[in-house]
């Protein structure tokens, strides 16, 4: 065994100590055998000698072993000096006869003699282990990984039941009892060597349960045929015991799974029932259609059923090419979370070659996650990495054990259906949405189209009536009130006309072509398209301007209204709830020949690190429902081809936001390039 | 000046509404106002009355023929009537095709009434 861990790592100094560990002990037991089997007292003396090798060095090669698991330093003086005690001291007085005086013999065998000074080994022995154990039990009590924390605590036992290995110096002194201390080095080997060998360790009360009723079934399986095999083969009537030990043996593996089960139960009930919690989870968390609702789900049942300190996931976001951080709860815990980790993270480098869930200690300190003593958990859809859950430390600071790692993993495959459902899902209703919008666009248009007509027979009437009223047979106050109604009448006429104009600049399609516009309509046009939204949210909109004459770019005007459109869509958002409500846009020169657009309202304003993040797509304040997250992705790329520029300024939460255009002025514009938008009229 | 009481003037416009303040308002300024809401009528008038000016409305979805066609009939039968178009901003390539087809001018709707004064005006070089 010991050769086997030293074989998967040559380099590391604890396996290299195991080996020794393992290796002496190898002696101890080797020497024992043949102490055992002597049938001459000079060999069995010889053996003796022998196996004290082994015995005396096992003090310090666990010492050594110690030393190098708790990665205590400095210490390689004291590790030499013991050595060389045990080597030039020890050794050579064992094969003394001062040390071991003979040999006993007992029913089973030959045994130790303890000489004169064996009892000075003996307290040389006893206090090695003493320090050891109290080194370890003190680094146990301080540690703060509680995976650290359970391999600690493995050690601790295996040295435990290694002590019990002291039961064969009584026969060393003349007290008869059978020298079991093999079993107990035995058994400490295979535990110390499991901790090393594994990092994902199980629960140390399940391995011992499960040890304790191995040992206890099968000790009555094979040992009652034996017994009975005593008291009655001698009359001749071997055929019962062997068929009760047929009978025995069959019944073995169910009785010994029956108890285990039940013990298990008992042992793991906490386990066990956050396991069936997340298994109900996995079975509704596919119907979920809404990746919000689904994310929010999974973060808030694994904390509250699991009892973990948080839970957190990042789902890969193309368009960043890194992962996000959609969602975590408590919700309190998320600004101890970076936002993005970009796919060439380590983390993300290494669960895309591990495959599996990784524990925080396998891990190591990483920049960017938080990971405090808990698992980071990976969602795979057929090989690519769609999300990673990060789960904090198990409450009462237990670690996880290979059992919960793997109720991890399952989770984590149906997390990953769940996921990619909820994907497929949004894009379904995104086409159904752009569809219905596209309808909603047409209709819009036509209607804009078609309110001209009615328009213009509004118009017409009620100019044909105020005309008809100086002739109409009227006292002058009458004929100044009707003719007060009917501006009225012709006063709105005129509104919804300016309104529906704008609506048609608004919705005409992009043809890529840009010709001058007159910045100060192309700003008109927005309020009036806009006017009636700001009006219905009760937003004071205000529009000044610092331009002396009339000043052109280069663009197209749906366009650079839909930015307008955008902002102002924000704005609103960004002032829900408040009482005074207030948008103002300004132009101005820039730089000689730039104009600027400057974009005011007093919302909640945008967080200092949000400013730069504000423009890429699908980020979002509000919720899933309300925005896609691109309009001011948008309004960045129509502001980036009319050549202009857009940026966010705030002050912080609470204190508003302004958002700045410029763009280049248009040079040596014609008259004949221009719109005309005045005439309504042109002879051929 | 020219104050001829055989001021013949046709209004062609799918929406009744423009036809009949057209109608009530030129009629008082000595006009002969024939009016219809559909294309093919229009162009029956127009043999019949030889109007002096058509207005024609260019989008009229409820008409069998529209706009552009009726200004077409209407040119074939008297190359040198004067025809003025009523359109929309958007219709530009109907605007382009009346002028082919002979149009003497065209007003955007929603237009104020002084507008088609100044246009008839200048055109058909009436005072009224």
């Amino acid at each position: 065994m010991g050769t086997f861990i030293v074989t998967k790592n040559k380099k590391s100094p604890v396996n290299a100590s195991f080996f020794l560990l393992a290796f002496s002990s190898f002696i101890w037991q080797l020497g024992n055998f043949f102490i055992l089997m002597s049938t001459k007292q000079n060999l069995a003396l010889f053996w003796v000698k022998f196996a004290f090798i082994g015995i005396a060095l096992i003090p310090v090669t666990t010492y050594q072993l110690t030393v190098n698991f708790l990665k205590i330093r400095r210490k390689n003086f004291i590790i030499i000096l013991s050595y060389l005690i045990i080597v030039i001291l020890v050794i050579p007085l064992s094969w003394t006869k001062y040390f071991f005086s003979g040999v006993y013999l007992y029913p089973w065998g030959y045994w130790y003699k303890a000489g004169i000074l064996h009892p000075f080994f003996l307290i040389l022995f006893a206090t090695y282990m003493f320090i050891i154990f109290y080194k370890l039990f003190k680094v146990y009590v301080k540690e703060q990984s509680t995976l650290e924390r359970m391999r600690e605590k493995y050690i601790l036992i295996a040295l435990a039941i290694a002590y019990m290995g002291a039961i064969d110096y009584l026969p060393t002194y003349g007290v008869k009892i059978y020298p079991f201390g093999f079993l107990a080095a035995i058994i400490c080997t295979i535990i110390i060597g499991y901790v090393i060998y594994k990092y994902r360790l199980m629960d140390i009360n399940v391995v011992l349960t499960r040890a304790s009723i191995f040992i206890i079934v099968y000790a009555f399986i094979l040992g009652i045929p034996f017994w009975v095999g005593f008291r009655f083969l001698s009359w001749g009537l071997w055929i019962f015991p062997v068929s009760l030990m047929a009978v025995l043996a069959t019944a073995g593996p169910f009785i010994y799974g029956y108890l285990r089960r039940h013990a298990e139960e008992i042992l793991l009930r906490e386990q066990r029932r956050y396991q069936h919690a997340l298994r109900e989870l996995s079975k509704t968390m596919t119907r979920i259609r809404d990746l919000d609702q689904l994310l929010k789900t999974i973060t808030s049942s694994i904390v509250d059923t699991v009892k973990v300190s948080f839970a957190a996931i990042y789902i890969r976001e193309e368009d960043y090419k890194s992962y996000q951080l959609k969602h975590c709860s408590p919700a309190e815990e998320k600004t101890l979370f970076q936002e993005f980790i970009s796919l060439e993270h380590s983390v993300v480098t290494m669960l895309s070659e591990q495959k599996r869930p990784l524990l925080s200690e396998e891990i190591g300190h990483q920049q960017g996650i938080r990971l405090d003593a808990g698992l980071v958990v990976p969602c795979f859809m057929e090989d690519h990495l769609i999300a990673f859950m990060v789960v904090g430390k198990k409450f009462g600071n237990h670690a996880y054990a290979s059992d919960d790692v793997l109720v991890f993993e399952t989770f984590s495959y149906s997390a990953s259906l769940a996921i990619e459902n909820c994907i497929y899902w949004h894009e379904i209703e995104d086409r159904q949405r752009q569809a219905r919008l596209q309808e909603m666009d047409t209709y819009s248009y036509s209607l804009a189209h078609e309110i001209d007509n009615p328009m213009q027979v509004i118009l017409g009437h009620a100019t044909l009536l105020k005309g008809a009223l100086s002739k109409a047979n009227l006292t002058d106050a009458e004929r100044k009130e009707f003719g007060e109604s009917l501006d009225f009448i012709l006063e709105c006429q005129q509104r919804v006309s300016t309104m529906v104009e704008a609506i048609r600049d608004f919705g005409q399609k992009a043809t890529g072509e840009h010709k001058p516009l007159n910045i100060e309509e192309v700003v008109e046009s927005f309020s009036q398209l806009y006017s009636p939204q700001f009006k219905a949210n009760s937003v004071v909109f205000q529009k000044t301007s610092q331009l002396k004459e009339p000043v052109f770019v280069l663009g197209e005007k749906p366009e650079l209204m839909q930015v307008l459109v955008i902002l102002a869509n924000n704005a609103l958002h960004a002032m829900t709830g408040l009482k005074e409500k207030k948008v103002s846009l300004n132009l101005e020169l820039a730089h000689h020949d730039w104009v600027r657009i400057c974009f005011l309202d007093n919302g909640y304003g945008i967080k200092p690190e949000n400013l730069k993040i504000i423009f890429k797509p699908f980020v979002t304040s509000k919720a899933s429902t309300e925005g896609t997250g691109m309009g001011l992705h948008n309004a960045l790329r129509i502001v980036e081809r009319h050549k202009g520029r857009i940026w966010a300024e705030s002050e912080g939460q609470g204190k508003g936001a302004t958002f700045f255009i410029e763009f280049p002025l248009a040079k040596d514009v014609k008259p004949e390039d221009l719109e005309d938008k005045e005439k309504s009229r042109r002879l051929f | 000046m020219n104050e001829q009481k055989e001021l013949k003037l046709l209004v062609v416009d799918d929406e009744e509404g423009i036809v009949e303040y057209t109608k009530r308002i030129y009629s008082r300024r000595g006009f002969t106002v024939f009016g219809t809401t559909d294309g093919i009528a229009a162009v029956e008038i127009f043999k019949k009355e030889a109007p002096y000016i058509t207005l024609i409305d260019v989008h009229m979805p409820f008409s069998p023929i529209d706009g552009v066609e009726t200004l077409q009939r209407i040119r074939e039968i008297n190359k040198d009537a004067i025809c003025i178009m009523v359109t929309r901003i958007t219709e530009k390539d109907k605007i382009q095709k009346s002028k082919e087809f002979g149009a003497s001018a065209y007003l955007l709707k929603p237009f104020e009434l002084e507008e088609l004064d100044k246009v008839i005006r200048e055109v058909a070089k009436v005072d009224f």
